[in-house]
């Protein structure tokens, strides 16, 4: 155990500590926001999976929490209980992700974007005009927490720990033969091919598990709010998520914690001062893009690495494993 | 090499396993131990307001696909407190603006943040029903009152709760009602319904329905479009092949009711089949959108900018002397809420909220409101004017809607007794009356 | 089954179907030719048609309005190709990623600007209006001459794409750019231009699209997923593709709505899905 993780396994357990002491030092509507974050930076580590193993940038993948989401408001509405409200959640992940992958396994780049995204969207019109059972543009209001988590800093101790176990299985999933699989595919689809891998397989899966992923986050958004609407799966949430993953940094671990963080203040907070917040967003993210395709995580990174470079010139910056240099993605990808 | 990249990530995993336990043991063990918290108050913890400042949260979607409506609420609240001043009797009114974003999700978090930042004594608005539906929720939970602005039958029927008054809106149904007897009086015997699929639409041919076969007239054909549809032409070809003798269309107010009325002239539905419409098609932004096609076409509402009800008259002078254009609905809701909460404000000897507050606005005297001869049922709705209208051109050009007939003292459960009313479940595809 | 009915929903969904034909085609030209999936395709179309109806509103001429909403569509093109495409020119996720920004802040722009009222172009204004009656069947002019339009408009990039020079020129220089620059040609400005003139139909068929259906700052996203529907069934680079897939997905929209209103979204997902199973390259696309 060098000194290197030492300092970062202190940083993390100093946040976790700050995490959880949190709501006892600030108002409910603050902790609510960061309960938020965290709920949008799990849907957000959805697509970082998808995104940073596979190349696979998701516009849709709201879509998949919506259809969790409402099959929990649903079944809550007609009286299940706990266990069969989930059942029905899960149901909805398993198959709306399945067909997610069934649509997209075939595809890569921006073909893969652009079918999530109308995925996406056909999800948010399912949402909307499906109104019999899903109650169209009102939604579906008074679903309640269930108990023990009925307080909002229970909920929000529930979701901070839900995200860690989240991240952690993600993290674990990456590092395993399959993660290993997904960066070849992501390299090069011919070469795993003549491999043997079949490829659309491999891709099937990994929409899979990001869609299990997302609709754990459908189902904490239920609850968080306490009602459903279309807007859920719509493209501006879809978009917004993206927005987050790609600000924070690609395939980083902590870039959808960062920008989900960067884009719920502007959207939250910023809001409440600036009319015209999304043009502020939305040419952040453009600058992000073209300039600092690494995100606010690779930023921070570099910024850390510089310090050391400073104090002690013989260190290299390249400490860690490979998972955690911040990748951008090059041009002769297929 | 092989081995030490191993044991370092066994390691790693290790720790991180028990970062999670640690954090599960931890939040387990927390959950036992509440912060102060400060949701439940009524928004009165810590650093209250002073006595002397009634402090009002206005939830407006000032972004988003309903940002129209959202400059109509805040224009018209805005011009009553400029007209009266912000002194209602002791107290000085504060408003605090909130964008809803036309969302649920963000009104909700707007409306906690005026509950527990900045401690408002009363949550005015918001005007969408599902924001509406979950921040009442929210609302009724931390004690605050609300005047909605949404026509939401459930509001004040069977989601009503004590501290909600529904002071800019009548219901939806309610304000359909008198079509379908208007309908019937007119001589139609038969009716095709074309109404926006969700609640609001629902509610709308619920009311209409109703009433006319009530008054023994026959709803032949139901049609639903989705909210966000964004051509008409194929229901407008439905209700001509129909065969009724009047169509009935309920629409929301966006573009779905331009499209319509575009549609309808396009396809010569207009002149060819009777035709009423509820509110939505005939509203000002829908009239200065589609222009002079919308002449002589016929709705059923509780506001009608040409009506020579005095009070409702200088409130249309003074906003289109003000604004430059003719009020539509939201606003005139929102400058009738600014009254009643100053009217309830004036003579009251200490700052009410909550159900205070509720009580004492449906204790005023309202014979003489922006809506005409209104008083609140024991629901928290109002009780009042409608009238069927239709669209005239103005010398100077502009389009406003003048009366047909009226009816008087409508209710939200119209000839019914609410006790029965309330048995039946909510309005919907499956259920417009019988 | 009334005849007429039948008949009009037809040609409500070619109507329909040459509008998303006009969208979709220059969504499918800027990919097909610069590899570029431009979603802010929705947005040029949005400002297209916002200014086309201002402009109509002042100048009581549709066609000036047309114009000014195709010039302005376009000028954004060319200021977001120049501005902010070409610093990621040749890197295919970061491209996509920067026209999304581009959304986001044009629609936000629009709304800024134009306000969030429903609005549309009033009948007449030197386009074609009214409609023609022939004894029980009406059907409005407008949208009869859109299709006649629309026909026109196609068959013209079709030949453009296929056998012109300038066709032959863009192909050259997106199959291999190193030898079309060697051979003389200005491979920035032929890209420029391209997607300038994508950016142009956009901005047109906004302007058409204001005379058809009212609009919203949303009207940009709303088209968007029909466009992407249309170009995924027809297959990413192909005119032929765009224009058969707005004509399957512009009538089943209109039978749907009338016949399974509750599903009419499913209604369009399912060729889609089937096209992506079965043939994931779309009708007449080639192999990316």
């Amino acid at each position: 155990m060098n000194r290197a993780t030492v300092v970062k396994l202190a940083s993390v357990s100093a946040a976790v500590a700050i995490l959880i002491a949190l709501p006892y030092l600030i108002s409910s509507y603050y902790v609510s926001l960061i309960s938020i974050v965290f709920i949008s930076a799990i849907l957000a580590s959805s697509i970082n999976m998808l995104a940073g193993d596979a190349n696979l940038v998701s516009l849709g993948h709201a879509g998949i929490a919506a259809a969790a989401g409402y099959g929990l408001a649903w079944a809550a509405r007609q009286g299940f209980d706990l266990g069969g409200q989930l059942a029905v959640a899960g149901i909805m992940t398993v198959i709306t992700s399945v067909v997610y992958g069934l649509i997209s396994m075939r595809t890569r780049g921006i073909f893969f974007l652009m079918v999530t995204l109308a995925a996406g969207m056909v999800c948010y019109g399912i949402a909307f005009r499906w109104s019999s059972v899903t109650g169209g543009d009102n939604g579906l209001t008074g679903i309640s927490r269930p108990p023990g988590l009925a307080e909002y800093w229970q909920f929000y101790f529930f979701v901070l720990a839900i995200f860690v176990i989240v991240t952690i299985a993600l993290v674990i999933t990456s590092r395993s033969p399959f993660g290993l699989a997904m960066r070849g595919i992501r390299d090069s689809e011919t070469r795993m091919r003549s491999l043997g891998y079949n490829v659309a397989n491999y891709k099937f899966v990994a929409v899979f598990l990001s869609g299990v992923v997302a609709g754990i986050a459908g189902v904490l958004a239920v609850w968080q709010f306490e009602f459903i609407s279309p807007s859920a799966g719509g493209f501006d949430r879809s978009a917004m998520v993206m927005v987050m993953v790609i600000i924070g940094g690609i395939g980083t671990l902590f870039g959808p914690l960062l920008g989900a963080t960067l884009v719920v203040s502007i959207e939250q907070v910023l809001s409440t001062y600036v009319d015209r917040w999304p043009m502020i967003l939305g040419a952040l993210f453009i600058a992000v893009v073209i300039f600092a395709p690494q995100g606010l995580d690779g930023g921070i990174r570099q910024l850390a690495a510089w310090f050391r470079r400073r104090r002690s010139p013989k260190d290299s910056p390249i400490t860690g494993t490979s998972r955690d240099v911040p990748k951008q993605s090059t041009s002769t990808h297929q | 090499m092989k081995g030490t990249a191993m044991h370092s990530r066994n390691t790693a995993l290790r720790l991180r396993a028990g970062a999670v336990a640690l954090v599960a043991a931890t939040a387990l063990a927390l959950s036992g131990c509440a912060p102060s918290g400060d949701l439940a108050a009524d928004g009165s913890n810590g650093a209250a307001t002073s006595s002397d400042t009634f402090t009002v949260g206005l939830l407006t979607p000032m972004t988003g696909f309903v940002a129209a409506v959202g400059t109509d609420m805040q224009q018209g609240w805005d011009l009553y407190w400029e007209e009266n001043g912000t002194q209602a009797g002791k107290f000085k009114v504060k408003t605090v603006m909130e964008d809803t974003a036309s969302s649920a999700d963000t009104g909700l978090s707007k409306a906690q943040r005026l509950v527990t930042e900045e401690h408002v004594d009363v949550v005015v608005g918001p005007v969408l029903a599902n924001v509406s539906l979950a921040v009442g929720s929210y609302l009724a939970k931390a004690g605050v009152a609300n005047l909605a602005q949404t026509a939401a039958d459930d509001l004040t029927q069977r989601s009503q709760n004590p501290l909600v008054l529904r002071t800019g809106a009548y219901a939806g149904s309610q304000t359909t009602y008198p079509g379908g007897q208007w309908a019937h009086d007119q001589g139609y015997k038969t009716a095709a319904t074309l109404c926006v699929d969700y609640a609001f639409g629902w509610e709308n041919c619920g009311g209409f329905a109703s009433a006319f076969t009530d008054a023994g007239g026959t709803d032949t054909q139901q049609y639903w479009y989705p909210a966000d549809a964004t051509d008409m032409s194929t229901y407008v070809s439905q209700l001509k092949s129909s065969g009724a003798d009047m169509a009935f269309v309920a629409t929301a107010g966006g573009p779905d009711s331009s499209n319509f009325l575009r549609s309808a002239s396009d396809f010569g539905l207009l002149k060819s089949m009777p035709i009423l419409n509820n509110c939505c098609a005939t509203d000002q932004a829908i009239l200065q959108d589609v222009g002079d096609i919308a002449v002589g076409v016929k709705s059923v509402h509780y506001y009608a900018e040409g009506t020579d009800v005095a009070a409702t008259q200088k409130f249309v002078k003074s906003f289109e002397a003000k604004y430059g254009v003719i009020p539509s609905s939201y606003a005139m809701g929102m400058y009738a809420t600014a009254d009643m909460l100053a009217k309830a404000l004036k003579d009251a000897s200490k700052k009410l909220t909550g159900t205070a507050l509720v009580d004492a606005i449906k204790a005023l005297d309202l014979s003489d409101s922006v809506y005409g001869n209104v008083k609140f049922d024991e629901y928290n709705d109002m009780v009042g004017p409608m009238v069927v209208r239709h669209v005239e051109k103005r010398a100077d050009g502009k389009l406003w809607n003048v009366v047909d007939e009226s009816y008087d003292d409508v209710s939200q459960f119209w000839s019914y007794d609410p006790a029965e009313f309330l048995k039946h479940p909510s309005y919907s595809q499956s259920f417009t009356g019988k | 089954m009334d005849p007429i009915f039948v008949l009009q929903q037809i040609l409500n969904g070619l109507s329909f179907g040459a509008l998303l034909f006009l969208v979709a085609s220059g969504f499918t030209l800027t990919f097909g030719l610069m590899q570029i999936a431009n979603l802010a395709h929705g947005a040029f179309y949005v400002l297209g048609a916002y200014v086309a109806v201002v402009t109509v509103t002042a100048t009581h001429n549709f066609w000036i309005g047309a114009l000014a909403g195709t010039a302005v569509a376009a000028g954004t093109g060319l200021l977001t190709e120049r501005a902010l495409l070409r610093r990621v020119r040749g890197r295919e996720m970061p491209e996509v990623l920067v026209t999304v920004g581009v959304l986001i802040v044009i629609a936000d722009l629009v709304l800024a600007v134009f306000g969030g009222h429903p609005r549309s172009v009033s009948s007449g204004n030197g386009a074609p209006s009214g409609a023609i009656v022939i004894g029980e069947f009406v059907y409005p002019q407008y949208r009869l001459a859109i299709i006649v339009l629309t026909i026109v408009i196609a068959v013209a990039l079709f030949v453009l794409q296929k056998h012109s020079r300038v066709g032959a020129i863009i192909r050259a220089g997106v199959d291999n750019r190193e030898m079309a620059s060697a051979m003389g040609i200005n491979i920035d400005k032929v890209f420029t231009a391209v997607f300038l003139f994508g950016a142009a139909l956009a901005g047109f068929a906004g302007a058409i699209g204001s005379g058809l259906l009212s609009l919203t700052p949303g009207s940009g996203t709303d088209i968007l997923l029909f466009a992407l529907v249309v170009v995924i069934i027809g297959g990413l680079g192909s005119i032929k593709g765009a224009a058969v897939g707005a004509v399957l997905i512009g009538l089943i929209d209109a039978f749907a709505k009338a016949w399974l209103p509750d599903f009419s979204y499913f209604t369009i997902f399912a060729p889609m899905a089937l096209v992506l199973v079965l043939r994931p390259n779309g009708l007449f696309g080639r192999a990316a």
